[in-house]
């Protein structure tokens, strides 16, 4: 206790009166669910951690394919147009940590019990993951942006220092703009998939599993579906290398799969309990 | 205000409400009792719509809280006040949160956190909260909307003697400004002199309902009496009717007749008396006793 509790009586006069009943426009109630779902992730420090997490994953994944030209055989040849393309798409290595932060802002609900006086404020359980949905997909913007600018601020003055094929413009707009909304997209997936499972510590570890360990897996052993998972998707989306689908539709891959895991979870969400 | 009728709730094999039925009244506070595992926390999530009920309606005002117009300018709830906050997140941020999602001013946050005497506590993490602190922001969350309608599990846990008296003072407040107020406890005695109703509940059952008063002129009444005269004054009362008991300490614990009775009775022989006090059967002998008769 910091404080002498006050004298009880009459709360605040002014209140909002019940002047505003009747049922609030559709609309302004999607506003409403949107904003107090950004001002979530906007008020807690690990949004932008991961921020900066992702800041320094993507700078060393960056600086790595640019370092790496002098050796013998290097894994990113950059004297390649796919060589320059892989190392302009670094950026995407974001994806990781904006699927972490949707992830998180789902399951975060269940593990603090918030989601509690979170369908008390506002009932609508279809309302409130579309809203996650929506804030989600800002915050993995933000993560695209941090992606994009570190990547190709440190890649376009290097390329100056080193052999390397020659850098089209329309090759540096496709990776910048394949990240941001492929790395928006994939915190649509986290959160999607933390609605889903609501244990934290399980979405984790199933999101980053399936990403890091499945998906190269599944590459390894039928290499001709890897055009279709959601990293291949991204792929498409950033022309990080050259088996891939078309940019338009890796994003409308991509957003297939992160509109029907959502719809996947509101379904699912309706039918469950919040004890 | 508040009307539960029939409710079945069943958690794989377990059934954790039966058949439950009970009211709320406005300008009341309504004691929720029953002893832990008896369904209150279950019942109470019915209410608000975050249980799915297997039969049965729950309704505040004849509507289910999810289908109300305004729901957080209708209804006020606490349940689960040691979660309930992102520890990450502070007081004021989490109370604008959700005023943002009902679509609250701003302003409410800072208002209810003054009107809880948390307006110091404002910019700090809720992590760092005392349990008594985490009751007062979640009771803060639920004052947002100003409703006429208030939900509380267990609101006094965590709360010192101070804070309990407090807490007591408001919902007595909120009830005379005729809200309906329904708070449950699996402690009587914490909440006797707070309610005007009781509901009690066993095994998810209903016990009974029925005005606090009535509940207690239910109890067993006796009078304790100490007199060094208690040789005769014993049997003279037996041969009056009534019963009477010695107990260790030499006193006698007197049933059928009341204290001025004892109290004539002595005058009338000149008797000494030293001691003369009710000694009715306590609230939670009441409460326990009702919870084993069952329904």
């Amino acid at each position: 206790m910091t404080a002498t509790p006050p004298a009880p009586g009459r709360p605040p006069e002014d209140v909002p009166a019940p002047a505003g009943r009747g049922d609030p426009p559709a609309r302004s109630r999607a506003v409403r669910a949107v904003r107090a779902e950004v001002r979530k992730l906007a008020t807690l420090r690990s949004t932008l951690g991961f921020a900066g997490l992702a800041a320094a994953y993507v700078l060393v994944n960056t600086v790595a394919v640019l370092a790496l030209q002098g050796v013998e055989e290097p894994p990113v040849d950059l004297t390649t147009r796919d060589g320059v393309r892989t190392l302009l798409a670094t950026g995407a290595a974001a994806y990781l940590f904006a699927t972490v932060v949707g992830i998180m802002s789902a399951t975060g609900e269940y593990r603090h019990g918030t989601i509690t006086p979170s369908l008390l404020a506002q009932p609508s359980r279809p309302l409130l993951l579309a809203a996650k949905g929506v804030a989600a997909a800002l915050a993995g913007l933000l993560q695209g942006v941090v992606g994009a600018v570190v990547c190709l601020g440190v890649a376009l003055p290097w390329l100056a220092l080193v052999d390397h094929a020659p850098v089209g413009a329309g090759d540096v707009a496709r990776a910048a703009l394949g990240t941001l909304a492929g790395v928006a997209l994939f915190a649509v997936l986290g959160a999607a998939l933390g609605a889903l499972v609501r244990n934290q510590v399980v979405a984790l570890v199933a999101g980053l599993v399936w990403l890091v360990l499945g998906e190269g897996l599944l590459l390894a052993l039928v290499p001709e579906v890897g055009r279709w998972p959601p990293s291949g998707a991204l792929a498409a989306l950033t022309g990080s290398s050259p088996d891939v689908l078309p940019p338009v539709a890796g994003a409308l891959l991509l957003a297939g799969y992160a509109l029907v895991l959502l719809a996947a979870a509101i379904a699912v969400e309706r039918r469950r309990d919040v004890t | 205000m508040i009307a539960v009728r029939g409710v079945v709730k069943t958690f794989g094999a377990t059934r954790a409400l039966d058949d439950l039925t009970f009211d709320a009244a406005p300008g009341r506070v309504t004691g929720f009792l029953g002893p832990n595992g008896a369904g209150k926390t279950t019942t109470l999530r019915v209410l608000l719509g975050l249980v799915h009920p297997d039969r049965g309606t729950a309704t505040i005002g004849g509507t289910p809280y999810a289908r109300l117009p305004s729901p957080a300018r209708t209804v006020g709830a606490v349940l689960d006040a040691a979660a309930g906050a992102h520890p990450g997140r502070t007081a004021r941020d989490h109370l604008r949160v959700l005023c943002d999602a009902a679509g609250f001013p701003a302003g409410r946050a800072d208002e209810t956190l003054a009107y809880l005497g948390l307006a110091d506590a404002a910019h700090r993490r809720a992590g760092g909260f005392s349990l008594g602190m985490r009751q007062r922001l979640a009771l803060a969350a639920a004052l947002l909307g100003d409703p006429p309608v208030l939900v509380l599990d267990e609101p006094a846990n965590g709360l010192d003697p101070a804070g309990i008296r407090w807490l007591r003072d408001l919902l007595r407040a909120l009830a005379g400004e005729g809200r309906t107020v329904l708070v449950s406890s699996h402690v009587l005695s914490e909440v006797a002199q707070t309610v005007d109703d009781v509901v009690v509940i066993a095994h998810g059952r209903l016990v009974t309902a029925r005005p606090l008063a009535d509940l207690l002129a239910t109890r067993r009444r006796a009078v304790r009496v100490r007199s060094p005269d208690a040789g005769l004054l014993a049997p003279a009362l037996i041969a009056g009717g009534a019963r009477v008991t010695r107990g260790d300490d030499g006193a006698l614990t007197v049933e059928g007749v009341d204290a001025a009775a004892v109290g004539d009775l002595c005058h009338a022989r000149d008797w000494t008396l030293h001691e003369l006090s009710p000694a009715h059967e306590g609230l939670e002998d009441v409460f326990l006793r009702l919870v084993e008769e069952g329904p």
